[in-house]
């Protein structure tokens, strides 16, 4: 006597193909999973880089402050960034390193800034404007204050 | 009017009566599904187990299985679906005949409620740690092992592919991708899923350690990973757009919850619609939730729980859930070796979303081996990348079975 009947014989040939299929599905889907996010990981990098790649290039000075009078130039790696506070009337210069912090410069000498480790020269600016400054700066450039490295800020003007 | 007869007539309406003349024809059905309506409550205000759905999923399972209260009924949503009945695809027939948790199970069946869902979701997910270390996008990936491994045990248990494909997305331990899923291709599974994926969610403090100590060692474990990158905010605002465009493109059944997902984090991101944001994160989620958890409780009919499938999908649930857990720790193992040990594996089992239990657990088992060791955001990009990464798992498998 036959173990199965012949249904049940197709309804296990089904059952065997219906495993292997359900098989294949789950290996593709998950290499799906796989290939749309290692995609999306390339399009984050390459969206993340362009970001990175933006401030160099950019006029940083004009986005510093709001107020009239901002200026800026691009040194190699130094960026001097001329800004008008507005609340004091003066002319302030502002120097900063992003990349690199062994760039050209004038080193101005003068008081060095409370926990600046003795890195940042202050001229006719007080520590706590200075600070305050810095802070406007990191925050206006959209970069970490610890990646930035202040080397001086300077009166040059007052009005 | 005799005065006998009007409290004949209110014992004979009453719901008493129904579970007892009609105890052995399905009225101990309702009975359990009480007592099951009770303990889920326990376990949401005792144990605190997800309290928030929780407690409305048991609700409705409670006012759905009270004999003759009429909020729920099972039989106007099998004739929905039967396309030999008149009352296919009607929402006329439901709106006429139905009782309150039938309408608000319109919002689960046009898949409403999840995408509302996820657009708080998406509203309160910071996208930065994802951002600042793309890499964790695979940790995401390979965290989705869970569903697609109880999709196939699901078929070795003779499930249908279309309810394997729901019962598999519980891997992707996201609540409102398995009720999106499950609503579509096997509705009538809708209340067993989802308790067993929001269970499990809470149980994650108690599923992954086990496993996360398994498969890696001591010193890996130690891993103190640098810290990332900060984040702009103009990338931040430029993601959730070519999220979107670009997950909806591959796949364009995940629309819907890629696309309200991203558009609460772009409403968060912006920093010109706070109050728009605020409301999703708030208001919006608050509502959607009690509708929600109401009325995915509600499906849960004694008649249609109390079988051998539901035990099977509480079954499979796990598996999904460590199955998931493994794969994703597996990577991290993976790209502690390619890094040469700069990438702790632990952040690895964060990427099966259930943001942010999941991350927690990292940090907390993280910091048990190196009290000095912070993994929570290192593991947060694993775990927000989890959540793209079930919504494309689940855009496959409707696109293979729906």
């Amino acid at each position: 006597m036959p173990l199965l009947t012949i249904p049940e014989e197709e309804a296990s040939i089904r059952f065997a193909e219906l495993i292997l299929e359900s098989g294949i599905h789950a290996l593709l889907g998950y290499a799906v999973v796989f290939f749309g996010l290692i995609l999306l990981m390339l399009v984050v990098i390459l969206v993340g880089k362009a970001f990175a790649r933006k401030p160099k290039n950019t006029n940083v000075g004009t986005g510093v402050l709001d107020g009239p009078g901002a200026s800026s130039n691009v040194g190699t790696g130094v960026l001097n960034i001329g800004m008008i506070a507005t609340g004091n009337h003066c002319y302030l210069k502002i120097r900063c390193a992003l990349q690199h912090p062994d760039g050209p410069g004038s080193e101005p000498t003068g008081p060095a800034a409370p926990g600046a480790a003795g890195e940042v020269k202050l001229n006719n600016v007080d520590p706590k404007t200075a600070a305050m400054l810095m802070a406007i700066v990191a925050d206006k450039m959209q970069k970490p204050i610890n990646e930035l490295r202040f080397i001086s800020v300077k009166e040059v003007e007052q009005r | 009017m005799n005065i006998l007869d009007v409290l004949l007539k209110l014992w004979q309406d009453s719901g008493f009566n129904a579970i007892i003349s009609g105890f052995l024809n399905g009225g101990w059905q309702n009975l359990v599904m009480i007592a099951i309506g009770c303990l889920l409550l326990y376990l949401a205000i005792v144990k605190k187990f997800e309290p928030l759905l929780l407690c409305g999923i048991a609700v409705g399972c409670i006012l759905t299985n009270l004999p003759g209260a009429g909020l729920y009924h099972q039989e106007l949503w099998t004739n929905f679906m039967d396309a030999n009945h008149e009352a296919y695809h009607s929402y006329g027939t439901i709106l006429s005949e139905g009782g309150l948790l039938d309408f608000f199970y319109i919002g689960v069946k046009t898949s409403i409620y999840p995408c509302l869902i996820f657009i708080g979701v998406g509203a309160m997910t910071d996208f930065g740690p994802l951002l600042s270390n793309p890499k964790s996008l695979l940790l995401g990936a390979a965290a989705q092992l869970g569903v697609f491994a109880a999709f196939f045990g699901a078929i070795l248990l003779k499930f249908t592919p279309e309810q394997a494909a729901a019962i598999g997305i519980i891997g992707g331990a996201d609540g409102p991708t398995a009720i999106f899923l499950t609503s579509k291709l096997a509705p009538e599974l809708l209340g067993a899923i989802a308790v067993a994926a929001y269970s499990y969610m809470a149980l994650i403090p108690m599923i992954q350690p086990p496993f996360m100590k398994l498969l890696t060692t001591p010193e890996m474990r130690k891993v103190k990973m640098e810290q990332t990158r900060t984040v702009s905010k103009a990338e931040k605002i430029v993601f959730p757009i070519a999220v979107t465009l670009f997950v909806a493109l591959l796949l364009p059944d995940t629309a819907p919850l890629i696309g309200c997902l991203m558009f609460g984090n772009l409403l968060k991101e912006t920093g010109v619609t706070e109050r728009l944001a605020d409301t999703a994160q708030n208001s919006l989620m608050n509502i959607v939730t009690i509708l929600l958890s109401t009325s995915v409780g509600a499906t849960m009919v004694g008649s249609n729980f109390l079988t051998f499938k539901s035990g099977a999908i509480i079954l499979l649930g796990v598996c999904a859930f460590i199955l998931s857990t493994c794969g994703g720790l597996v990577g991290g193992v993976i790209m502690y070796k390619l890094t040469k040990g700069r990438v702790n594996p632990l952040i690895g089992s964060a990427g099966v979303s259930a943001v942010p239990m999941a991350a927690r657990v990292s940090n907390t088992v993280g910091q048990k081996y190196n009290p000095a060791n912070f993994l929570l955001m290192h593991a947060m990009g694993p775990n927000v990348a989890g959540v793209i990464g079930s919504a494309i798992a689940a855009g496959f498998l409707l696109k293979v079975f729906g």
